[in-house]
């Protein structure tokens, strides 16, 4: 989970790597701090979360790249399961990290954790009517840049 | 653009009227112990989802909760007489003073007080406030919203929550009582 | 859920990291953290990537028992301060009645 958020906000194997040693790394001088196995993963994802957007603050990741030399990258790792459309789901991760840092945190949150924009708001210390229409801003712009995409990507 | 403006500062300016608000940072910090709560929107949904639908006594508090808007408690203890003055309180009293609140009960003894303020809406109740002042502890509760006083007072045993008497009981008068807060809780 | 949201869900489902991440964290920590605690936190780390299956469930469960506990300590505070109002006024009534 924190080695997954940090990779799809940095887009960067070894960045995430690291940065997931360092949430862990964290929690262990933390760990009184820690009542229950849920407050553990509560803890764990908001931490992950607010390093991976003041590291990408400190680095300016936004990648300016054209979508060929995305396609031109190395190739994604295996993922655990099937996914539909695997060129569809690079694609995506690769629109998804040139979103602004807090957009993209809010898109990973809600679709690869699963979390309700109330709780995104409570994690990331922002209101929930901020969460809600970044959340609609940003689906906006991806399906936009998809359309833009080569037939036989996008829906 | 400027009415728009000036509508949506109006309009930001009533909604927060609606709650009684109070800056607590310099009462707590000469606090021993406080207790602060404040669930409202999401959170008190979430509070009220995690009620049981089917124990009898977790299914009268989700009633009791539905409509509800807000429920914000803050209770500070002191560990000496005199850390906080009525004068502290001045502010939120002024905002119990406007015409949407009336205060329904008002006890006024040598070192406490006890008032319990109710908004209205008509013949719908829209919010209770509940400040209670003694020596070394401070209590405000405000709740938002619908709250039926009549259910509370059937949870009256449930929960640590006290049954609260509709009328006053028969009894012989009995002697003066010196005032005691811990007797009180 | 929208067909492109479905697509957003896949394309950003839980990466795992490289084989031996685990222990390579627990080895970089126990450089500087005491050696002997190194195999604890391998295992609290394993621990941690097994229970973050469950995606937002763990979040939800713990926020709501915390928000109820707190719900539940605010009603009792309120329905006690108010049976102590309604004392106070019978109190006063009776004496004002034998007085």
């Amino acid at each position: 989970m924190v080695f997954s958020i940090a990779y799809h906000f940095l887009r960067d194997r070894s960045l995430a790597e690291e940065l997931a040693q360092e949430v862990f790394l964290h929690l262990y001088k933390n760990l009184r701090a820690i009542q229950s196995s849920s407050h553990l993963v509560y803890w764990l994802r908001k931490v992950a979360s607010h390093r991976c957007i003041d590291q990408a603050r400190r680095q300016k990741l936004r990648p300016r790249l054209s979508l060929t030399e995305y396609l031109e990258r190395a190739p994604e790792p295996a993922s655990r399961g099937p996914v539909s459309d695997p060129l569809l789901a690079g694609v995506l991760r690769r629109l998804v990290a040139r979103l602004p840092e807090r957009s993209r945190m809010i898109v990973i949150l809600r679709f690869q954790e699963d979390l309700e924009p109330a709780e995104i708001a409570e994690m990331l210390g922002i209101p929930l009517g901020t969460v809600k229409s970044n959340l609609h801003r940003s689906l906006a712009l991806l399906r936009a840049r998809l359309e833009r995409e080569p037939k036989g990507i996008a829906r | 653009m400027n009415r728009l403006v000036c509508f949506f500062v109006l309009l930001t300016c009533a909604a927060a009227q609606e709650r009684v608000q109070f800056d607590w940072s310099k009462l707590a910090a000469k606090a021993s112990e406080k207790v602060d709560v404040n669930l409202e929107g999401p959170m008190l949904e979430m509070a009220s989802r995690f009620l049981s639908g089917e124990k009898g006594d977790e299914a009268k508090i989700k009633q009791l909760v539905q409509g509800l808007k807000g429920v914000y408690v803050k209770t500070f203890e002191f560990e000496k007489d005199g850390q906080y003055s009525e004068a502290d309180l001045n502010e939120i009293r002024s905002q119990l003073r406007a015409p949407e609140w009336n205060k329904i009960v008002d006890v006024q003894e040598k070192h406490e007080s006890m008032g319990v303020y109710m908004k209205m809406n008509g013949k719908q109740p829209e919010g209770i406030v509940v400040l209670a002042v003694e020596p070394k502890e401070l209590t405000f509760v405000q709740i938002l919203g619908p709250i039926d006083l009549s259910m509370l007072s059937e949870l009256g045993g449930k929960f640590g929550i006290p049954k609260m008497e509709m009328g006053p009981k028969p009894k012989p008068s009995p002697k003066p009582k010196t005032s005691d807060s811990k007797k009180d809780d | 859920m929208s067909d492109f949201e479905q697509d957003l869900r896949s394309a950003l489902r839980r990466e795992e990291p490289s084989s031996g991440f685990a222990a390579r964290v627990a080895a970089g920590t126990g450089a500087r953290v005491a050696p002997r605690r190194a195999g604890w936190l391998t295992a609290a780390i394993a621990a941690c990537l097994l229970l973050s299956v469950g995606g937002g469930l763990e979040y939800r469960q713990y926020r709501g028992q915390k928000a109820k506990q707190q719900l539940l300590l605010a009603l009792e505070i309120a329905g006690g301060k108010l049976n102590i109002a309604q004392r106070k006024v019978s109190d006063l009534s009776r004496r004002t009645i034998h007085e």
